[in-house]
Protein backbone atom coordinates (compact mmCIF):
# COMPACT_ATOMS: atom_id res chain seq x y z
CA UNK A 1 0.00 0.00 0.00
CA UNK A 2 1.14 3.18 -1.02
CA UNK A 3 1.54 6.45 0.83
CA UNK A 4 -1.63 8.14 -0.76
CA UNK A 5 -3.72 5.12 -0.23
CA UNK A 6 -2.21 4.53 3.68
CA UNK A 7 -3.29 8.72 4.05
CA UNK A 8 -6.73 8.18 2.14
CA UNK A 9 -7.79 5.21 4.30
CA UNK A 10 -6.74 6.13 7.16
CA UNK A 11 -8.59 9.67 6.66
CA UNK A 12 -11.25 7.94 5.24
CA UNK A 13 -11.60 5.87 8.99
CA UNK A 14 -11.55 8.75 10.93
CA UNK A 15 -14.11 10.70 8.93
CA UNK A 16 -16.91 7.73 9.05
CA UNK A 17 -16.04 6.83 13.03
CA UNK A 18 -16.54 10.57 14.04
CA UNK A 19 -19.78 10.64 11.94
CA UNK A 20 -20.98 7.22 11.31
CA UNK A 21 -19.38 4.65 13.38
CA UNK A 22 -19.46 6.45 16.48
CA UNK A 23 -23.24 6.99 16.46
CA UNK A 24 -24.08 3.24 15.99
CA UNK A 25 -21.44 2.85 18.08
CA UNK A 26 -23.18 4.59 21.58
CA UNK A 27 -26.66 3.13 19.95
CA UNK A 28 -25.62 -0.37 20.20
CA UNK A 29 -23.65 0.06 23.71
CA UNK A 30 -26.68 2.00 24.72
CA UNK A 31 -28.79 -1.10 24.20
CA UNK A 32 -26.42 -3.63 25.91
CA UNK A 33 -25.00 -1.08 28.58
CA UNK A 34 -27.82 0.74 30.00
CA UNK A 35 -28.34 2.62 33.16
CA UNK A 36 -31.62 3.81 33.76
CA UNK A 37 -32.35 7.01 35.81
CA UNK A 38 -33.90 5.97 38.98
CA UNK A 39 -36.14 9.32 38.66
CA UNK A 40 -38.15 10.31 41.98
CA UNK A 41 -40.90 13.13 43.07
CA UNK A 42 -37.52 14.91 45.04
CA UNK A 43 -38.46 19.02 45.29
CA UNK A 44 -35.48 20.39 46.82
CA UNK A 45 -34.73 24.22 46.93
CA UNK A 46 -33.60 25.54 43.59
CA UNK A 47 -32.08 28.57 42.51
CA UNK A 48 -32.06 29.56 38.98
CA UNK A 49 -29.22 30.99 37.57
CA UNK A 50 -29.22 33.78 34.70
CA UNK A 51 -26.13 35.76 33.73
CA UNK A 52 -26.71 38.43 31.33
CA UNK A 53 -24.78 41.53 29.63
CA UNK A 54 -26.93 43.64 27.21
CA UNK A 55 -30.07 41.62 27.12
CA UNK A 56 -32.26 44.46 26.49
CA UNK A 57 -34.58 42.89 24.61
CA UNK A 58 -35.26 39.83 26.16
CA UNK A 59 -34.43 40.10 29.94
CA UNK A 60 -38.57 41.32 31.10
CA UNK A 61 -39.77 38.32 28.80
CA UNK A 62 -37.28 35.89 30.47
CA UNK A 63 -38.27 36.63 34.17
CA UNK A 64 -42.23 36.40 33.10
CA UNK A 65 -40.59 33.34 31.97
CA UNK A 66 -39.26 31.82 35.36
CA UNK A 67 -42.33 33.32 37.20
CA UNK A 68 -44.51 31.35 35.37
CA UNK A 69 -42.69 28.01 35.88
CA UNK A 70 -44.42 24.70 37.56
CA UNK A 71 -42.38 24.66 41.01
CA UNK A 72 -43.60 25.40 44.19
CA UNK A 73 -42.69 28.65 44.38
CA UNK A 74 -41.20 28.80 48.10
CA UNK A 75 -38.36 26.36 46.92
CA UNK A 76 -37.58 28.39 43.78
CA UNK A 77 -35.12 31.34 43.95
CA UNK A 78 -33.74 33.44 40.87
CA UNK A 79 -30.40 34.83 40.49
CA UNK A 80 -29.39 37.14 38.18
CA UNK A 81 -25.74 38.40 37.47
CA UNK A 82 -25.39 41.37 35.73
CA UNK A 83 -22.26 41.41 33.80
CA UNK A 84 -21.53 45.06 32.94
CA UNK A 85 -24.81 46.00 31.26
CA UNK A 86 -24.22 48.98 29.11
CA UNK A 87 -27.99 48.72 27.79
CA UNK A 88 -30.32 49.43 30.36
CA UNK A 89 -30.80 45.66 31.38
CA UNK A 90 -29.89 46.34 34.85
CA UNK A 91 -32.33 48.92 35.13
CA UNK A 92 -35.35 46.65 33.73
CA UNK A 93 -33.88 43.71 35.49
CA UNK A 94 -34.33 45.75 39.17
CA UNK A 95 -37.75 47.44 38.37
CA UNK A 96 -38.99 43.94 36.91
CA UNK A 97 -37.94 42.11 40.18
CA UNK A 98 -39.35 44.63 42.51
CA UNK A 99 -42.76 44.19 40.57
CA UNK A 100 -42.25 40.33 41.05
CA UNK A 101 -40.89 40.71 44.76
CA UNK A 102 -42.68 37.44 46.70
CA UNK A 103 -43.64 35.83 43.57
CA UNK A 104 -40.91 33.65 44.53
CA UNK A 105 -39.17 32.40 47.44
CA UNK A 106 -36.53 35.04 46.44
CA UNK A 107 -35.14 37.12 43.39
CA UNK A 108 -31.50 38.30 43.81
CA UNK A 109 -29.83 40.44 41.56
CA UNK A 110 -25.79 40.83 41.82
CA UNK A 111 -23.75 43.44 39.18
CA UNK A 112 -20.31 43.73 37.95
CA UNK A 113 -19.56 47.48 37.12
CA UNK A 114 -17.33 46.14 34.10
CA UNK A 115 -17.82 43.28 31.69
CA UNK A 116 -15.97 40.65 33.08
CA UNK A 117 -17.10 37.50 30.78
CA UNK A 118 -20.15 35.13 31.13
CA UNK A 119 -18.05 33.04 33.37
CA UNK A 120 -17.07 35.39 36.14
CA UNK A 121 -20.77 35.94 36.33
CA UNK A 122 -22.00 33.13 36.69
CA UNK A 123 -19.42 32.29 39.63
CA UNK A 124 -20.66 35.44 41.70
CA UNK A 125 -24.37 34.12 40.78
CA UNK A 126 -23.53 30.78 42.88
CA UNK A 127 -21.89 32.62 45.64
CA UNK A 128 -25.36 34.34 45.76
CA UNK A 129 -27.09 31.26 45.68
CA UNK A 130 -28.87 29.71 47.62
CA UNK A 131 -30.48 26.27 46.31
CA UNK A 132 -29.69 22.54 46.79
CA UNK A 133 -29.57 22.29 43.21
CA UNK A 134 -28.89 25.77 40.65
CA UNK A 135 -30.45 25.07 37.46
CA UNK A 136 -28.61 27.65 34.31
CA UNK A 137 -30.20 28.77 31.50
CA UNK A 138 -29.69 32.16 29.34
CA UNK A 139 -31.51 34.89 28.72
CA UNK A 140 -33.15 34.01 25.64
CA UNK A 141 -34.38 30.76 25.77
CA UNK A 142 -37.52 30.09 27.07
CA UNK A 143 -38.22 27.35 29.19
CA UNK A 144 -41.50 25.19 29.04
CA UNK A 145 -43.55 25.10 32.57
CA UNK A 146 -42.82 21.61 33.98
CA UNK A 147 -38.86 21.99 33.02
CA UNK A 148 -37.25 22.51 36.68
CA UNK A 149 -39.67 19.42 38.27
CA UNK A 150 -38.40 17.29 35.29
CA UNK A 151 -34.75 18.31 35.67
CA UNK A 152 -34.67 17.96 39.87
CA UNK A 153 -36.86 14.28 39.11
CA UNK A 154 -33.78 13.06 37.99
CA UNK A 155 -31.44 14.14 40.38
CA UNK A 156 -33.16 12.06 42.82
CA UNK A 157 -30.90 9.34 41.48
CA UNK A 158 -27.98 9.37 43.84
CA UNK A 159 -25.65 8.94 40.88
CA UNK A 160 -26.65 11.65 38.96
CA UNK A 161 -24.44 14.80 39.43
CA UNK A 162 -26.00 17.08 36.84
CA UNK A 163 -29.03 16.86 34.23
CA UNK A 164 -29.02 19.21 30.62
CA UNK A 165 -32.39 19.46 29.39
CA UNK A 166 -33.11 19.58 25.80
CA UNK A 167 -32.94 22.35 23.17
CA UNK A 168 -35.66 22.64 20.76
CA UNK A 169 -35.02 24.70 17.49
CA UNK A 170 -38.17 25.57 16.02
CA UNK A 171 -38.38 27.42 12.59
CA UNK A 172 -41.06 29.90 11.18
CA UNK A 173 -43.81 27.76 11.63
CA UNK A 174 -43.26 26.51 14.92
CA UNK A 175 -42.17 23.31 14.46
CA UNK A 176 -39.07 21.96 15.39
CA UNK A 177 -36.44 22.78 12.19
CA UNK A 178 -35.24 19.48 10.33
CA UNK A 179 -33.14 21.54 7.52
CA UNK A 180 -29.44 22.20 7.54
CA UNK A 181 -28.56 23.21 11.06
CA UNK A 182 -32.05 21.85 12.69
CA UNK A 183 -30.81 18.17 11.14
CA UNK A 184 -27.83 18.80 12.56
CA UNK A 185 -28.96 19.75 15.83
CA UNK A 186 -31.00 16.93 15.67
CA UNK A 187 -27.84 14.47 15.46
CA UNK A 188 -26.10 15.98 17.99
CA UNK A 189 -28.99 15.49 20.29
CA UNK A 190 -29.11 11.87 18.70
CA UNK A 191 -25.91 11.58 20.56
CA UNK A 192 -26.23 12.84 23.49
CA UNK A 193 -29.47 11.13 24.50
CA UNK A 194 -27.71 7.25 23.90
CA UNK A 195 -24.53 8.66 25.31
CA UNK A 196 -26.46 9.60 28.94
CA UNK A 197 -28.15 6.23 28.45
CA UNK A 198 -24.56 4.65 28.86
CA UNK A 199 -23.39 7.16 31.24
CA UNK A 200 -23.16 10.45 30.54
CA UNK A 201 -23.46 13.23 27.93
CA UNK A 202 -20.18 15.24 27.32
CA UNK A 203 -21.51 18.64 28.12
CA UNK A 204 -24.96 20.07 28.79
CA UNK A 205 -26.65 22.37 26.41
CA UNK A 206 -26.43 26.13 28.24
CA UNK A 207 -29.99 26.92 27.53
CA UNK A 208 -30.72 24.59 30.52
CA UNK A 209 -28.83 22.47 32.74
CA UNK A 210 -29.05 21.81 36.54
CA UNK A 211 -25.82 20.32 39.16
CA UNK A 212 -26.17 19.76 42.68
CA UNK A 213 -24.68 22.65 44.60
CA UNK A 214 -21.64 20.78 46.37
CA UNK A 215 -20.68 19.93 43.01
CA UNK A 216 -20.03 23.27 41.83
CA UNK A 217 -16.39 24.49 41.28
CA UNK A 218 -16.05 28.04 40.31
CA UNK A 219 -15.58 28.20 36.92
CA UNK A 220 -12.08 29.49 35.24
CA UNK A 221 -12.78 33.50 34.85
CA UNK A 222 -11.43 32.98 30.96
CA UNK A 223 -13.36 29.89 29.97
CA UNK A 224 -16.27 29.80 27.20
CA UNK A 225 -17.73 26.59 27.59
CA UNK A 226 -19.76 26.81 30.58
CA UNK A 227 -21.66 24.12 30.06
CA UNK A 228 -19.45 21.65 29.49
CA UNK A 229 -16.57 22.39 32.48
CA UNK A 230 -19.55 22.40 35.18
CA UNK A 231 -21.27 19.11 33.78
CA UNK A 232 -17.87 17.09 33.34
CA UNK A 233 -17.16 18.26 36.75
CA UNK A 234 -19.65 16.13 37.98
CA UNK A 235 -18.85 13.27 35.93
CA UNK A 236 -15.00 13.28 36.89
CA UNK A 237 -16.37 13.84 40.32
CA UNK A 238 -18.05 10.38 40.17
CA UNK A 239 -21.20 11.26 39.48
CA UNK A 240 -23.08 11.28 36.11
CA UNK A 241 -24.72 14.37 33.92
CA UNK A 242 -27.70 12.93 32.02
CA UNK A 243 -30.05 13.73 29.06
CA UNK A 244 -33.80 14.70 30.21
CA UNK A 245 -35.87 15.10 26.65
CA UNK A 246 -38.57 15.92 29.06
CA UNK A 247 -37.49 19.40 30.46
CA UNK A 248 -37.39 21.28 26.80
CA UNK A 249 -36.08 25.14 26.29
CA UNK A 250 -37.44 26.52 23.36
CA UNK A 251 -34.83 28.70 20.40
CA UNK A 252 -35.29 29.92 16.72
CA UNK A 253 -32.97 27.66 14.72
CA UNK A 254 -30.78 30.45 13.16
CA UNK A 255 -29.07 30.76 9.52
CA UNK A 256 -25.89 28.27 8.80
CA UNK A 257 -23.68 31.51 9.01
CA UNK A 258 -24.80 32.43 12.21
CA UNK A 259 -24.09 29.22 13.21
CA UNK A 260 -20.65 28.78 12.01
CA UNK A 261 -20.14 31.98 13.77
CA UNK A 262 -20.95 30.06 17.73
CA UNK A 263 -19.50 27.13 16.16
CA UNK A 264 -16.19 28.76 15.69
CA UNK A 265 -16.60 29.73 19.20
CA UNK A 266 -18.04 26.79 20.68
CA UNK A 267 -14.90 24.89 18.63
CA UNK A 268 -12.56 27.13 20.19
CA UNK A 269 -14.22 26.52 23.55
CA UNK A 270 -13.23 22.54 22.64
CA UNK A 271 -9.75 23.23 22.28
CA UNK A 272 -9.12 25.28 25.28
CA UNK A 273 -10.83 22.61 27.15
CA UNK A 274 -8.35 20.31 26.52
CA UNK A 275 -5.95 23.07 28.12
CA UNK A 276 -7.59 22.99 31.64
CA UNK A 277 -9.24 19.80 31.89
CA UNK A 278 -6.19 17.59 30.92
CA UNK A 279 -7.54 14.66 32.96
CA UNK A 280 -10.77 14.26 30.36
CA UNK A 281 -8.12 12.49 28.38
CA UNK A 282 -7.29 10.24 30.90
CA UNK A 283 -9.47 6.88 30.51
CA UNK A 284 -8.51 6.16 34.61
CA UNK A 285 -10.00 9.72 35.24
CA UNK A 286 -12.49 9.82 33.07
CA UNK A 287 -15.04 7.74 32.98
CA UNK A 288 -16.49 8.96 29.71
CA UNK A 289 -13.57 9.32 28.09
CA UNK A 290 -13.98 7.46 24.45
CA UNK A 291 -16.87 9.63 24.14
CA UNK A 292 -14.97 12.68 24.98
CA UNK A 293 -12.55 12.06 22.64
CA UNK A 294 -14.94 10.22 19.85
CA UNK A 295 -17.66 13.04 20.56
CA UNK A 296 -15.78 16.24 20.78
CA UNK A 297 -12.05 15.69 20.28
CA UNK A 298 -12.99 13.53 16.67
CA UNK A 299 -14.84 16.94 15.92
CA UNK A 300 -11.72 18.96 15.91
CA UNK A 301 -9.49 16.36 13.62
CA UNK A 302 -12.38 15.77 11.30
CA UNK A 303 -11.90 18.83 9.13
CA UNK A 304 -8.39 18.16 8.93
CA UNK A 305 -9.06 14.82 7.36
CA UNK A 306 -11.43 15.60 5.28
CA UNK A 307 -9.01 17.51 3.49
CA UNK A 308 -6.32 15.30 3.45
CA UNK A 309 -9.16 12.45 2.37
CA UNK A 310 -9.50 14.43 -1.01
CA UNK A 311 -5.97 15.31 -1.51
CA UNK A 312 -5.03 11.68 -1.28
CA UNK A 313 -8.37 11.05 -3.16
CA UNK A 314 -6.84 13.38 -6.49
CA UNK A 315 -3.56 11.66 -6.17
CA UNK A 316 -5.81 8.10 -6.52
CA UNK A 317 -8.11 7.88 -9.46
CA UNK A 318 -8.86 4.55 -10.57
CA UNK A 319 -11.56 2.09 -9.93
CA UNK A 320 -13.23 2.29 -6.51
CA UNK A 321 -11.45 5.53 -5.87
CA UNK A 322 -12.53 7.00 -8.71
CA UNK A 323 -15.76 6.66 -8.10
CA UNK A 324 -15.16 8.17 -4.86
CA UNK A 325 -13.49 11.29 -6.14
CA UNK A 326 -16.10 11.97 -7.90
CA UNK A 327 -19.06 11.40 -5.19
CA UNK A 328 -16.66 13.65 -3.03
CA UNK A 329 -16.58 16.11 -6.05
CA UNK A 330 -20.53 15.89 -6.36
CA UNK A 331 -20.15 17.00 -2.34
CA UNK A 332 -18.92 19.87 -2.34
CA UNK A 333 -20.45 20.93 -5.73
CA UNK A 334 -23.73 20.63 -4.00
CA UNK A 335 -22.21 22.29 -0.63
CA UNK A 336 -21.09 25.60 -3.25
CA UNK A 337 -24.73 25.97 -5.07
CA UNK A 338 -26.13 25.56 -1.11
CA UNK A 339 -23.45 28.85 -0.73
CA UNK A 340 -25.30 30.53 -3.60
CA UNK A 341 -28.76 29.41 -2.59
CA UNK A 342 -27.56 31.27 0.90
CA UNK A 343 -26.06 34.26 -0.52
CA UNK A 344 -29.08 34.53 -2.74
CA UNK A 345 -31.71 34.80 -0.25
CA UNK A 346 -29.65 36.98 2.54
CA UNK A 347 -28.80 39.55 -0.90
CA UNK A 348 -32.63 39.20 -1.31
CA UNK A 349 -33.54 40.02 2.01
CA UNK A 350 -31.22 42.85 2.44
CA UNK A 351 -32.77 44.47 -0.61
CA UNK A 352 -36.00 43.99 -0.10
CA UNK A 353 -35.39 45.22 3.12
CA UNK A 354 -33.53 48.28 1.77
CA UNK A 355 -36.00 48.82 -0.89
CA UNK A 356 -39.29 49.41 0.97
CA UNK A 357 -40.56 50.61 4.10
CA UNK A 358 -37.23 52.37 5.33
CA UNK A 359 -36.69 49.23 7.75
CA UNK A 360 -33.03 48.37 8.72
CA UNK A 361 -31.28 45.51 6.39
CA UNK A 362 -32.48 42.64 8.04
CA UNK A 363 -28.64 41.22 8.42
CA UNK A 364 -27.92 42.48 11.22
CA UNK A 365 -30.49 40.74 12.94
CA UNK A 366 -29.73 37.55 11.55
CA UNK A 367 -26.48 37.99 13.42
CA UNK A 368 -27.93 38.54 16.61
CA UNK A 369 -29.48 35.68 19.12
CA UNK A 370 -29.29 31.89 18.94
CA UNK A 371 -28.13 29.20 20.94
CA UNK A 372 -24.61 27.60 21.86
CA UNK A 373 -24.22 24.38 21.47
CA UNK A 374 -21.62 22.20 22.98
CA UNK B 1 -34.70 21.14 -3.16
CA UNK B 2 -32.95 24.33 -1.08
CA UNK B 3 -33.08 22.18 2.14
CA UNK B 4 -31.26 19.05 0.36
CA UNK B 5 -28.37 21.73 -1.01
CA UNK B 6 -28.24 23.12 2.56
CA UNK B 7 -27.29 19.86 4.22
CA UNK B 8 -23.84 19.39 2.99
CA UNK B 9 -23.59 23.42 2.54
CA UNK B 10 -23.72 23.02 6.67
CA UNK B 11 -22.10 20.18 7.39
CA UNK B 12 -18.77 22.06 5.10
CA UNK B 13 -19.44 25.11 6.93
CA UNK B 14 -19.55 23.80 10.44
CA UNK B 15 -16.43 21.45 9.39
CA UNK B 16 -14.56 24.91 8.64
CA UNK B 17 -15.47 26.18 11.79
CA UNK B 18 -12.84 23.87 13.42
CA UNK B 19 -10.23 25.07 11.36
CA UNK B 20 -11.11 28.81 12.20
CA UNK B 21 -11.29 27.85 15.81
CA UNK B 22 -7.97 26.10 15.83
CA UNK B 23 -6.37 29.27 14.03
CA UNK B 24 -8.10 31.64 16.84
CA UNK B 25 -6.74 29.35 19.52
CA UNK B 26 -3.32 29.29 18.05
CA UNK B 27 -3.58 32.86 17.32
CA UNK B 28 -4.46 33.41 21.24
CA UNK B 29 -5.60 37.24 21.16
CA UNK B 30 -8.05 36.39 18.81
CA UNK B 31 -9.67 34.82 21.29
CA UNK B 32 -10.13 37.25 23.76
CA UNK B 33 -13.32 39.10 22.40
CA UNK B 34 -14.32 35.26 22.73
CA UNK B 35 -14.62 35.21 26.42
CA UNK B 36 -13.90 38.41 28.16
CA UNK B 37 -11.64 41.77 28.17
CA UNK B 38 -8.30 41.31 26.88
CA UNK B 39 -5.84 41.83 30.41
CA UNK B 40 -8.14 39.67 32.24
CA UNK B 41 -6.63 37.41 34.88
CA UNK B 42 -5.05 34.06 33.34
CA UNK B 43 -7.30 31.16 33.47
CA UNK B 44 -7.32 28.88 36.51
CA UNK B 45 -5.71 25.18 36.28
CA UNK B 46 -8.09 22.35 36.73
CA UNK B 47 -7.45 21.83 39.40
CA UNK B 48 -9.55 24.46 40.88
CA UNK B 49 -12.43 23.40 38.69
CA UNK B 50 -12.50 19.97 41.05
CA UNK B 51 -12.63 21.81 44.28
CA UNK B 52 -15.90 22.28 45.33
CA UNK B 53 -17.20 25.77 46.13
CA UNK B 54 -18.87 24.41 48.94
CA UNK B 55 -18.79 20.98 51.40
Amino acid sequence: MGVFEAVFWLSFFVVSYVYVGYPLLVAAWSRVGRRPVRRGPWQPTVSLVIAARNEHETIEGKIDNCLRLDYPPEKLELVISLDGPTDGTDRLVVERAAAACGSLRSIRVVRSERHEGKAAALNRAVEAASGEVLVFCDARQRIERGAIRELVADLADPSVGAVTGELLLLDDDEREAADGVGLYWRYEKFLRSMESRIHSTVGATGALYAIRRELFAPIPVRAILDDVIVPMGAVLAGKRTVFEPRARAHDRVCPPEVEFRRKVRTLAGNFQLLALMPELLRPWRNPVCVQFLSHKVGRLLVPHFLVLLLASNLMLREGFYLVFLVGQCAFYLLAGAGALVRNRARTGAVRAARAGLGREPLEPALLKGGHRQP
Amino acid sequence: MKSLLLVPYTFVLLNWAAVAALICFLRGRGLEGLWTEPGAAAPERAATLLRPARS
